[in-house]
């Protein structure tokens, strides 16, 4: 989600860019698989040392805080694992919107309850920083939040993986600046709560794919930065992935 | 697995969902609607404006708080309102006055603008406190002469925490500063009890300290200057009825009859609202944010008759046709002897060319010392906007020479401005 | 801030929208322990092959939202009205489908009472949206998918107004699928379809015939 700064061109130029990345990942990860499962929300523990995916994430938000300066455009979404250990998974995690990006980086630590059911535990700590040109205005903010967040897993059978997983937003520093004017709100630290539900699994040959719908109520979304966003109220914003496992 | 899925599902079905409302509560007061409780002298409310202390609530609602009287006519009825303007979280107080014996009532609520917060608001100055000076026509007035003690609830509970205000020195109004609400009033996001852009919230306005407003001017298919912020009908502002698209491909009659703003208000013409200005408030500022493309003409008109009515009644009114861009800047051009049409201009280079009466300087550049200099050099205002950030609000008022602000929040810009010292 | 209570199945997809995270738990729940339910029956649906299938059908719709039809209005509405589905799908060698689908489908229409002259307004969609489908059981599919509603509203009242506008939504579905043909195959249809962002939602009951015009 952009807001406000992008014109006509812009957007479309993001959603081509989009498209064709999509499209070119489609082909890439056509080659080159095996047969195991492959996943980046699941908790299990990774086959391989190291597990990516590459994707996009649809994010809006209410027109009521937004008004006309409502445009939604999908976050390039790429994901890293990598096994360090057998119950022990590190994470790295990136929105990429050109204007405005959020990146984390954090750990799981799995555990199996039995061959199909699997926990996870993890804490994933989050920067963003955007720029954007509202109304012929430079704007530009950066902050950082961080999500402790738990996750069950269940393995249906050897093609299907499905996942709940819950977050808590914690919202430790957000700065913004508009022209000449540095505003510093003082962010609410425990600022809302993010549910998401992802189903992982082959798609075609042995490309496997993520499918999430993540749930967010929090008084604080990075992609709505610069709305400038005075008022104490948790939001629904509601996401929706759908990545390639490379 | 079965029994287990169903009683979840059931339960899923029975789950809570939840809207942000902030609802006005229901503040009748029996002792306030008693027989014996008369209208206030009119002598009595001037002395009773001031910066007071909070003493108690000073934890809800800050430390200081500005009383600052406004009124609505309707005919020849006038309704005065005693606003108090706090500093913290955007609060603020909106009260009817009368005098029972010596002592005098203040009934109303608050509201909290940064959340939903709000409830029923009650007040006494009593005989001793301040409620027999203000019954003598000329009192005298000094720290501490007034106290007024008071108990606020939340929402439609009755008042149970005590508030107390503690006189402490006269408001200040060392120049000509104007505090103008945004869209009418305030946004509908807000969760103001009327509709932005509406009759209704223009004359709320007052109330929440604006001495001006700033509306958005569209044009309906058939050429009626109407108050509408957005392009499109859409949900945000008016309640679903199936009409959707472009505003301007709608007749008035069509809005007229069929539309509702999204707290049950028709969209006001612009005629509406400026004869509700000019009749029914004490406003003194009207910025008409253009924001359609086409001729000025009606506008222009309506600008003229009502500024020519508000001369024959003594009002100090000023109208102005605002200038965004370059498309309203040609339109404004075309109007015959334009330089003598008062306007607002946003863009600081063509202020001069245009002979605007106002330069509408956007907030994020900051003070801009020189600009503002120039034009009060040239016998011009200049107004920032849209502020809503309550230290910038302070900084603009303590260290800029602005003639006025525009924000989302006009109680927070009077706070300030009417507190500083 | 005010919480309020809602009950009613129908409501479900709309409640999950609007801002409810117990909901949306709850829900996600039963999802997951449906499909752990569901999945125990479904043997591995991989072919080897891959195949592009088109559906077409109609059927009645009726509008669900509990907004759109505006109370201080007095009006004759019809809420049940004709829609149409038009998809196309890939289905690959596992599970998981992918496609568009768009179709048509009134919402809504009304007639205006007790005005001074007569009014009718209707309010139409064409969605176009991406698409993903599942299979639940052999003959059960799942779909949902997200995109834009291309809106059109008819206003007759005091002149004729034909006014578009657009808008974010969704779409879930299931479908029963009756093997007709090597190629060919009917499917009973129940489909939710929400625009979210204008709040317009209808669920709809369709046939639809299902082409399978391609396979490699």
């Amino acid at each position: 989600m952009v807001f406000a700064a992008l014109n006509s061109v812009q957007v479309e130029n993001m959603f081509k860019g989009g498209v064709l990345i999509f499209l070119w990942f489609i082909n890439v990860t056509a080659y080159g698989q095996n047969a195991l499962p492959q996943f980046i929300i699941f908790p299990g523990t990774m086959p391989s040392a190291w597990s990516s995916s590459l994707g996009l994430t649809f994010t809006t938000t209410p027109r009521a805080i937004t008004e006309e300066e409502h445009i939604s455009v999908p976050a390039i979404d790429f994901h890293v694992l990598k096994r360090a250990g057998e119950n022990f998974n590190l994470d790295a995690h990136a929105y990429i919107q050109v204007i405005q990006n959020h990146a984390s980086i954090g750990f799981r630590w799995l555990h199996a309850l039995s061959d199909k059911v699997n926990i996870s535990a993890g804490d994933d700590v989050a920067g963003w920083i955007g720029w954007i040109k509202i109304e012929n205005i430079n704007t530009r903010g950066h902050g950082l939040l961080n999500y402790p967040n738990v996750s069950l897993g269940y393995k249906v059978d050897e093609e299907l993986l499905v996942t709940l997983k819950a977050e808590v937003l914690l919202n430790f520093h957000q700065k913004f600046f508009a022209g000449e004017q540095e505003i510093e709100q003082n962010p609410q630290i425990y600022s809302g709560e993010a549910f998401t539900l992802a189903l992982e699994q082959p798609f075609f040959k042995d490309t496997w794919v993520t499918l999430a719908f993540r749930a967010m109520y929090s008084n604080f979304f990075w992609q709505a930065w610069s709305l400038f966003e005075n008022y104490d109220r948790n939001i629904f914003y509601p996401e929706l992935t759908a990545t390639f496992i490379l | 697995m079965k029994t287990f899925f169903m009683l979840l599902l059931l339960f899923a079905c029975i789950c809570c969902q939840k809207n942000y409302e902030a609802p006005m509560p229901n503040t009748r007061w029996n002792l306030f609607e008693s027989p014996g409780a008369l209208p206030l002298h009119s002598y009595s409310r001037a002395p009773m404006e001031g910066i007071y202390t909070i003493t108690d609530g000073a934890e809800t609602f800050g430390n200081l708080v500005a009383l600052r009287w406004s009124y609505t006519t309707d005919g020849s009825d006038s309704t005065f309102y005693l606003s108090a303007f706090c500093e913290k979280d955007a609060s603020y107080f909106i009260c009817e006055a009368k005098r029972l014996g010596d002592s005098i009532l203040l009934n109303g609520y608050w509201r909290k603008m940064v959340n939903t917060e709000t409830g029923i608001a009650r007040f006494i100055i009593h005989p001793e406190k301040g409620g027999q000076l203000l019954m003598n026509p000329s009192p005298q007035v000094g720290t501490d002469s007034i106290i007024i003690d008071g108990t606020f609830g939340n929402g439609e509970d009755l008042p149970a925490f005590k508030i107390t205000f503690r006189y402490q020195r006269i408001l200040n109004t060392s120049n000509e500063f104007q505090i103008l609400a945004h869209r009418g009033g305030g946004r509908t996001d807000d969760l103001l009890p009327a509709s932005e852009n509406s009759v209704e919230i223009i004359k709320l306005a007052p109330k929440l300290g604006a001495t001006g407003i700033e509306v958005d001017v569209r044009l309906t298919s058939d050429g009626i200057p109407i108050l509408y912020h957005d392009e499109t009908l859409n949900n945000r502002l008016t309640i679903p009825n199936g009409m959707l698209g472009p505003i301007a491909n709608y007749s008035y009659a069509q809005l007229h009859d069929l539309v509702r703003l999204i707290n049950g208000e028709r969209i006001p013409t612009l005629d509406e609202a400026l004869h509700t200005v000019v009749y029914q408030t004490p406003l003194e500022f009207v910025w008409l944010d253009i924001k359609y493309s086409g001729s000025l003409e009606s506008v222009r008109n309506l600008q003229a008759q009502y500024l020519q009515t508000a001369a024959e009644l003594g009002r100090n009114l000023k109208i102005l046709i605002g200038i965004p861009d370059d498309g309203v800047k040609n339109n404004f051009t075309a109007l015959a002897g334009y330089l003598s049409v008062p306007s607002l201009c946003e863009k600081f280079e063509q202020v001069s060319a245009l002979n605007s009466q106002v330069w509408g300087a956007p907030w994020e550049l900051g003070l801009q010392e020189a600009e503002v200099a120039q034009v009060h050099s040239e016998g011009r205002k200049a107004i920032v906007w849209t502020m809503d950030e309550p230290e910038f609000i302070l900084q603009y008022i303590n260290e800029g020479h602005f003639d006025g602000i525009l924000s989302d929040r006009p109680s927070v810009v009077a706070f300030y401005y009417y507190a500083k010292q | 801030m005010t919480v309020s209570c809602r009950t009613g199945l129908p409501l479900l997809p709309f409640i999950i929208m609007q801002n409810s995270k117990r909901c949306f738990v709850l829900l996600a729940f039963c999802f997951f322990f449906g499909t752990i339910n569901v999945n125990a029956q479904v043997d591995s649906l991989k072919s080897g092959s891959y195949s592009l299938v088109l559906y077409a059908g109609g059927g009645a719709s009726y509008y669900s939202s509990q907004t759109g039809i505006p109370a201080y209005l007095e009006t004759s509405t019809q809420k049940a009205e004709p829609a149409a589905t038009l998809r196309l799908l890939w289905h690959p060698d596992h599970r998981l489908s992918a496609g568009v689908e768009t179709g048509w489908a009134t919402f809504y229409s009304y007639q205006l009472e007790n005005t001074s002259i007569p009014g009718k307004l209707s309010l139409t969609a064409v969605p176009l949206l991406a698409e993903f489908s599942m299979p639940v059981t052999k003959q059960l599919h799942a779909y949902a998918g997200g995109g834009i509603y291309f809106l059109t509203s008819k206003l007759d009242y005091a002149g004729n107004v034909k006014s578009k506008s657009r808008a974010l939504g969704w779409m879930a579905a299931v479908s029963y699928n009756h093997q007709v043909s090597r190629i060919l195959s009917a499917t009973a249809e129940i489909k939710w379809l929400n625009a979210t962002e204008t709040e317009n939602a209808t669920l709809s009951a369709q046939l639809l015939l299902a082409w399978t015009f391609l396979e490699w």
